[in-house]
């Protein structure tokens, strides 16, 4: 089956950033109107999977961070190569949250989609150092029980490899979870194979910073799910369908199979993150067709 | 004189600058009085403040590309997209060749420099940022993008320059992000300034992997870098000895994003840390980046502190040259 996830991520849109910027009342009044709009387009669009877009965090490193207690914001960083940055979190000594449930309370259904930094990234985003960062992986408790999709990002995995460690340190993320180990912005083709051996349900490829993932997938085979980053999450330019369901027969895929984004839609427009929505909604009913 | 203290470009906008300009009840002449008073009024804190070199604010600017695509031909504005925090640009897409329409920033320049006595900075984005931070839809890829737009830089600064600005500085705060592409922005770069004469070139790159940078920046044919170093803790002065650089610094020594004003002492460390990888003739004095989303109260003091580290660790290199020609 072909499916189609949203991004982990959408924008926030420009009335609700100038709210919180001048501290104004409307701020939860806002939140919920564009929760609910983005909750009502993911279902038009019929995707296989829900997210609240994360629209209240600044990024997926200080949002990672804010279910967390015992850090502190740092140096504001670039988030790879986009215009776009971070507070880089200073580590002091990190401990779950009381609970999950007020991140979760746009999203009471099974097949929400949630997000958060893996261990290996958030080392690295933060600290700059290259290995799992341990505090933080059995801080993840915090998702205990969490029930839906768990996109971890691992961005990092591409430019450092996989660590020996890293298997045992997504061991300690919710086995209740359908947990997909995302990476982008790199072509993931080098470390398919250490990538297919990860502990987590699936794999979500950025296919657009990889010229050759369709070879890889066909010569190596695929996971139980694997999650094709086939619209790019960085340009405002619209995907044609003909072209992506090219791309997918292209593939010869054989494992269950989800069309999303390369990454959030954190970077471009609101109005074109909708319109890409509606896309991914386009191209999942054409290949039901087909 | 040792130390020439200057600023990267923008400086925060004063209050009743914001509410006239967004009041669609003013005319379209009383929010020109306004931005020529804001810009009198900045040039004159930098003064103030001791700055040698100031810059007009960037007071008519929302955006270093926002502002310029909106006046290149061959761009379409897509809608604010976020940078950090809750700090949004308004960002266009190209969609077809980019051209000159005519001067940009011309007016700017010569109206500040009526304001002051002083040498003015003018501060223009470069090709490579415009590309790298504007959507592509039209271009085959961004190099090719780039190239066209430094035709339209170039032919803005011979503009410029007609009109009597002698230091420029071209902001690439993007050139340092893709580590693959930096030897042929610099070639974009160099195509911005090939042959022109009679103006000092700066550049400033800031928020990115400095080491990507080199030994690339070296064959740049501009005289200045002005380089964050202070919200990267001075760490990659190292790089300017490793590399043998020669041309002269803009040395940032005040953190932008962080309303903590400096310490005198702070400044001097950052100072005293270029001093031991370039002779002092070579060492400018600013900010990292751009002070505009500081408190402008804040901005202002900052300035005052930038200023003061550079006249005392003036004052002692000049002294221990006596002492050492007395000696």
């Amino acid at each position: 089956m072909i499916g189609a996830l949203p991004p982990p991520s959408y924008p926030r849109p420009y009335p609700l950033g100038e709210a919180l910027r001048k501290k104004k009342k409307n701020v939860d009044s806002l939140l919920n109107r564009y929760v609910s709009e983005l909750i009502e387009l993911q279902r038009k669009a019929s995707l296989d999977a829900v997210t609240d877009g994360r629209l209240l965090w600044d990024n997926v490193v200080e949002g990672s961070a804010s279910l967390l207690s015992g850090w502190k914001k740092g140096d504001l960083t670039r988030f790879f190569d986009n215009n776009y940055f971070y507070r880089r979190p200073i580590k002091e000594k990190v401990q779950p949250l009381a609970s999950l449930e007020s991140e979760l309370k746009y999203l009471p259904w099974p097949n929400r989609l949630f997000t958060i930094l893996g261990p290996l990234s958030f080392n690295v985003l933060s600290y700059d150092e290259q290995k799992v960062d341990w505090d933080y992986a059995r801080a993840i408790s915090v998702l205990n029980g969490y029930e839906g999709w768990l996109a971890i990002q691992e961005p990092s995995l591409l430019e450092y490899g996989v660590p020996d460690d890293l298997g045992d340190a997504l061991k300690l993320f919710p086995s209740s979870a359908k947990k997909l180990v995302m990476v982008y912005f790199r072509p993931f083709s080098p470390i398919y194979d250490k990538l297919l051996d990860l502990p987590a349900e699936g794999l979500w490829l950025d296919c657009v910073s990889d010229p050759y993932w369709a070879t890889t997938l066909k010569q190596k085979g695929q996971k139980r799910i694997t999650v094709l980053g086939l619209i790019d999450a960085r340009t405002t330019k619209m995907e044609r369908v003909e072209d992506v369901l090219g791309h997918i027969s292209s593939a010869e895929l054989s494992s269950e199979v989800y069309i999303a984004p390369n990454w959030g839609f954190d970077i471009i427009p609101y109005s074109v993150s909708k319109q890409k929505t509606r896309l991914l909604g386009s191209i999942k009913k054409r290949v039901e067709v087909s | 004189m040792l130390f020439p203290t200057s600023v990267i470009g923008s400086y925060p906008k004063p209050k009743w600058l914001l509410r006239t300009l967004s009041n669609p009840k003013a005319s379209k002449e009383e929010k020109a009085h306004a931005l020529d008073d804001a810009v009198r009024l900045v040039i004159k804190e930098q003064e103030l403040a001791g700055v040698d070199i100031p810059s007009d604010g960037e007071m008519r600017r929302v955006e270093m590309t926002e502002y310029f695509t909106e006046r290149i031909g061959g761009f379409v504005f897509k809608g604010p997209v976020r940078v950090w925090g809750n700090n949004y640009f308004n960002k266009a897409a190209v969609v077809s060749k980019v051209y000159y329409k005519g001067p940009m920033l011309v007016d700017e320049f010569l109206f500040a420099k009526q304001s002051t006595d002083k040498r003015i900075k003018v501060p223009i984005t470069g090709p490579y940022t415009i590309a790298d931070w504007s959507f592509n839809e039209f271009y085959k890829d961004k190099r090719e993008f780039a190239l066209d737009l430094a035709s339209v830089i170039r032919q803005e600064i011979l503009s410029l320059a007609k009109v009597g600005a002698d230091f420029i500085q071209i902001d690439e705060p993007a050139i340092s992000t893709h580590p693959e592409e930096v030897p042929w922005a610099i070639e974009v770069l160099n195509e911005v300034v090939k042959g022109i004469s009679g103006v000092k070139f700066g550049v400033h790159i800031c928020y990115g992997n400095y080491r990507a940078l080199f030994p690339y920046i070296l064959d740049a044919k501009v005289d200045q870098f002005a380089l964050e170093f202070t919200n990267r803790r001075f760490r990659d002065l190292d790089l300017l000895k490793e590399y043998s650089y020669d041309k002269e610094l803009g040395l940032g020594v005040i953190d932008v994003h962080n309303s903590r004003v400096e310490t005198v002492e702070e400044v001097k460390y950052g100072i005293r840390e270029a001093l031991k990888v370039l002779a002092p003739e070579k060492i400018y004095v600013n900010p990292d980046c751009g002070l505009k989303l500081l408190d402008k109260g804040i901005a202002f003091e900052k300035l005052k502190v930038m200023v003061r580290g550079a006249r005392e660790m003036e004052a002692e290199l000049i002294g221990d040259r006596r002492g050492e020609a007395r000696g």
